[in-house]
């Protein structure tokens, strides 16, 4: 019996994918990466996922985990063809625990879903990735995915109590624990949590929440001088109380997400930081006082503070818009994600002009400066050859440009593929053994979303096709 | 560099529009087919990936492109949901008429047969439209639309069963006599009820409209005069082809917008220049706005695009007030283009709010009904559970008024709850009946 037909016995004929146009529906993810599996399962149960992963342990097929395949690492992109197992059958909000504060979920939710049905109940799931309406909570957690409010809150580990996951031979495996302290064994919890779908595959999570703040304002402070407002943040931050965002864009990120909604910027403005504050209403109000007047004084042109609600959403409707209105000014853009010690921001950004003057090429910054983690991104046009060559070459440099100011490659995308080739730099001979040593010991035949996070000894540089 | 292929050629626009995809996945949940089914096939973003593939020459049309082309809405609500702006119903639109070339022969019989009368035979003639109102009307009349029911499919037997009473004598009557000859057979116009100062707006009356919820135009100019207007009807143009452009038919939708549009010129010739075109119809409105991109021509076309108006927005436009009351509760379903096409999304709203005494809500969810044009003929089952899940909002809510702006919607809508317990209880209505409605209380003396 083939692979494809006893997969239907278990999953039901509708739920595994064998047809072209199938196939190509999930080959893609939130870049520009592409590559056809030669199967797509889609699981109703934890059952069936682990009989996908017992089956194709034994054949030895290659499976990759897909949520929402918003990813922007190329994590969820089936590079060595075999399966994509899609996980957005399991969407059900198990249960929302208002006494103990925890949520139970599957993989499937849309974060975006389940931050709606906890404030429903005046609760809280800070972790917001921009993408919050289409991702899910299993990507997420795959990839430590974290968000403008993970200045003030943390990300999504630290609101990730438990899981129940499926290791590459089928075996289900419960970690953790409804309680937030919980120290029984090696914390596989935080192991799985950004191992980006090559240790398990989670069909279950248990999320810590929070009570839901009173209420929450937005401020908008605008600057003719870039540096300047790059320079503000670390001051910002120490001016007391701490942000639940600090957010930064460039001309050309607003420029482009204005579309969306018109801010009305005045003329001349080169940069921008969107600041969100949240509490009980008077803290709130104290402190909103305090960080407009501590922008002023770092230098802002013009400070506002929303008035209403809409004009709060509005505001940040223009920051999560940035990423996909970028391309209306080229339709390829290529982002990175590092994480840079927020007293060496403004020296990344000066250095990511440089970058940008010497390989001539449309780039753009923005992201949580709050906490160092920028997103800078170039733009192009793929019918340019000379462009893509200098796109990787840029990439490349912007990656060490960030480790030698002493960040991190990725703040909350993950590796994935995209930034496979450079993990070497950050984590060393040693870093890049214990990773696979781990990796051999849970998945001996290596079957587990390959090709991604220089896992694979044979690895040489991944080359992506496309 | 290879010559590009035949449908390199066709669909060079729409594949470029599709690459500015980005995949964010925003669309996602905005799209009906996608929430229903989870696949990913059926979603904005999986569409326009197989797009490319086509084009790029590594998935051939037939098969399960054509298919995921077929479970497409062409709702739009993709196109509100997209950050990048792209224009999704235009990519649509050209692969349509592809997937028609290229697989329109291999289609059932029974739908053949449908999009031959539906597209050919019937939709640009407004004779044989009004003729086959006529008919349908007898059989209304003398009950041999049961006997017809079992002949039919039962989706098709609901729809019938959802239609309202064929326009009789009195209604046409009624009509008629609302319009005055132009010069020079150009048309006809309804004379503003308030002769000095009047704005002059044309209307085309459509092709279902006209044939079968005729009422629904004559409250519709009623309205317009009462506010000042003079209402100008070109001669010709009885169809805008809206359904035709959603269906493939690229020809056919191409000459029949030609028609309006020098329907709409000879008409300004002879007897002066109009400041908008007044729709009432979200899908017509939606597609009558993009004549400048399907006739590749911004002069006649693109101008007669410019100035097309949803009621309701030109109402707002004019500052149109002085509503009579009307006891009730109105529950409003969007139209989906006039949402997301026409961009009319607080004008409805706000105007049935301005009727004093009546109460108003607006569907919690604002997903397709499931009619899309003839949708609801050829995806049955879709049309269906999205239909099911607008009555179950609606029982849940207990209107006694539920109020649209587009007649697919209105047929679809009078379809669900003429099939459901709520028979009887609610009333489907079209946006210009209560505000006709409303108009006539305010004469009333008190």
């Amino acid at each position: 019996m083939s692979l494809s037909h006893e997969l239907k016995q278990h999953l039901g004929e509708r739920y595994v994918l064998t047809r072209d146009a199938d196939l190509e529906a999930y080959s893609y993810d939130g870049t520009w990466k592409k590559s056809r599996p030669d199967l797509v399962c889609l699981p109703g149960t934890t059952e069936e996922v682990a009989t996908v992963l017992r089956l194709a342990n034994h054949h030895g097929i290659p499976v990759t985990p897909r949520g929402a395949g918003t990813g922007l690492a190329g994590g969820s992109v089936p590079v060595r063809g075999g399966i994509v197992l899609a996980l957005t059958r399991l969407n059900r909000i198990l249960r929302i625990d208002e006494q103990n504060l925890l949520a139970e979920v599957e993989p499937g939710v849309i974060t975006a879903d389940l931050q709606r049905a906890v404030e429903q109940v005046g609760l809280y799931y800070p972790p917001d990735p921009s993408s919050r309406q289409a991702c899910t909570i299993g990507g997420n957690i795959a990839t430590n995915a974290g968000g403008p409010r993970c200045f003030k809150y943390g990300v999504t580990r630290d609101y990730l109590l438990g899981l129940e996951a499926v290791l590459p031979n089928g075996e289900v495996i419960r970690t953790g624990g409804r309680t937030v302290k919980n120290v029984s064994g090696y914390d596989l919890t935080r192991l799985f949590c950004g191992s980006e779908g090559t240790l398990c595959v989670i069909t279950r999570a248990i999320l810590r929440l929070i009570p839901q703040p009173e209420c929450t304002t937005a401020i908008l402070a605008v600057f003719s001088d870039l540096d300047r407002a790059v320079s503000a943040v670390p001051a910002l931050v120490r001016a007391g109380g701490i942000p639940a965002a600090i957010e930064f864009m460039d001309q050309t990120a607003l420029g482009a997400a204005q579309q969306f909604v018109d801010l009305r910027l005045p003329a001349g403005t080169a940069a921008a930081l969107l600041i969100e504050v949240d509490g009980f209403r008077e803290a709130v109000d104290r402190q909103a006082r305090e960080v407009v007047t501590a922008l002023q004084r770092l230098g802002a042109d013009h400070v506002r503070r929303a008035t209403t609600p809409q004009e709060e959403q509005d505001l940040w409707t223009v920051r999560r818009s940035i990423n996909p209105a970028l391309t209306r000014i080229k339709p390829i853009k290529v982002g990175e994600d590092v994480t840079v010690p927020i007293s060496r921001m403004a020296e990344f950004v000066r250095g990511f002009h440089r970058l940008r003057e010497q390989y001539g090429l449309q780039m753009v910054i923005f992201g949580h400066a709050g906490d160092g983690n920028l997103h800078p991104n170039v733009l192009l046009d793929p019918g340019d050859p000379s462009e893509v060559a200098r796109m990787e070459a840029v990439i490349a440099e912007v990656a060490r440009l960030a480790l030698d100011l002493g960040g991190s490659l990725s703040g909350e995308h993950g590796i994935g593929s995209f930034k496979a080739p450079f993990l070497h730099w950050e984590l060393g001979d040693s870093g890049i053994s214990t990773i696979r040593a781990i990796k051999r010991a849970l998945d001996p035949h290596h079957i587990l979303n390959p090709g991604k996070l220089q896992l694979d000894p044979a690895e040489t540089g991944g080359k992506t096709d496309g | 560099m290879a010559e590009p292929s035949p449908l390199q050629q066709l669909l060079q626009g729409e594949y470029d529009e599709a690459l500015r995809c980005v995949k964010c996945g925003f669309c996602l949940s905005a799209c009906p087919t996608y929430v229903e089914t989870g696949l990913e096939t059926a979603s904005p973003r999986g569409r326009l990936a197989l797009v490319q593939a086509v084009v790029e020459g590594r998935l051939p049309v037939a098969g399960g492109f054509a298919e995921a082309m077929d479970l497409c809405l062409g709702c739009r609500a993709c196109e509100s949901a997209c950050p990048s702006g792209l224009q999704y119903g235009r990519v649509l639109e050209g692969v349509r008429a592809v997937v028609e070339q290229e697989v329109g022969s291999s289609r059932p019989l029974f739908e053949r047969l449908l999009r031959w009368a539906l597209f050919h035979l019937m939709l640009p003639r407004q004779g044989r439209l009004r003729l086959g109102a006529r008919l349908l009307a007898f059989a209304q009349r003398t009950g041999l639309t049961k006997l017809l029911k079992r002949f039919l499919p039962t989706h098709m037997g609901e729809l019938m069963d959802g239609l309202p009473p064929a326009p009789d004598g009195a209604v046409r009557t009624a009509w008629q006599q609302m319009l005055r000859p132009l010069p020079n057979g150009a048309g006809w116009v309804v004379p503003a009820a308030r002769p000095s100062g009047a704005r002059r707006v044309a209307f085309f009356p459509g092709c279902l409209m006209d044939a079968l919820f005729l009422e629904i135009n004559v409250a519709t100019v009623r309205v317009l005069t009462h506010f000042g207007c003079d209402v100008l009807i070109p001669a010709e143009g009885s169809c805008c082809g809206a359904l035709h452009a959603h269906g493939g038919e690229a020809e056919i939708a191409r000459n029949l917008a030609l028609q309006q549009v020098r329907s709409l010129q000879r008409l300004e010739e002879t007897s002066g220049p109009v400041e908008a075109v007044i729709t009432n119809s979200g899908g017509c409105g939606a597609h009558q706005q993009s004549f400048g991109h399907l006739l590749h021509d911004s002069g006649a076309a693109g101008q007669m695009a410019q100035r097309v108006r949803d009621l309701s927005q030109w109402l707002t436009e004019i500052g149109a007030a002085g509503w009579g009351p009307l006891s009730g509760f109105a529950l409003y379903q969007e139209s989906c283009h006039l949402s997301h096409g026409q961009k009319a999304r607080q004008e409805p709203r706000n105007l049935l709010q301005q009727i004093p005494a009546l109460k108003v809500r607006a569907l919690q969810d604002n997903r397709c009904c499931g009619s899309a044009g003839f949708y609801n003929l050829v995806q049955p089952e879709l049309s269906r559970t999205l239909l099911n899940a607008k009555v179950d909002e609606v029982r849940a809510h207990q209107p006694t008024l539920l109020v649209t702006g587009n007649p697919g919607c209105y047929l679809q809508l009078r379809t669900g709850i003429a099939g459901s317990d709520l028979a009887g209880q609610v009333e489907v209505l079209h946006l210009a009946q209560v505000l006709d409605r409303s108009i006539s209380a305010a004469a009333q003396p008190h």
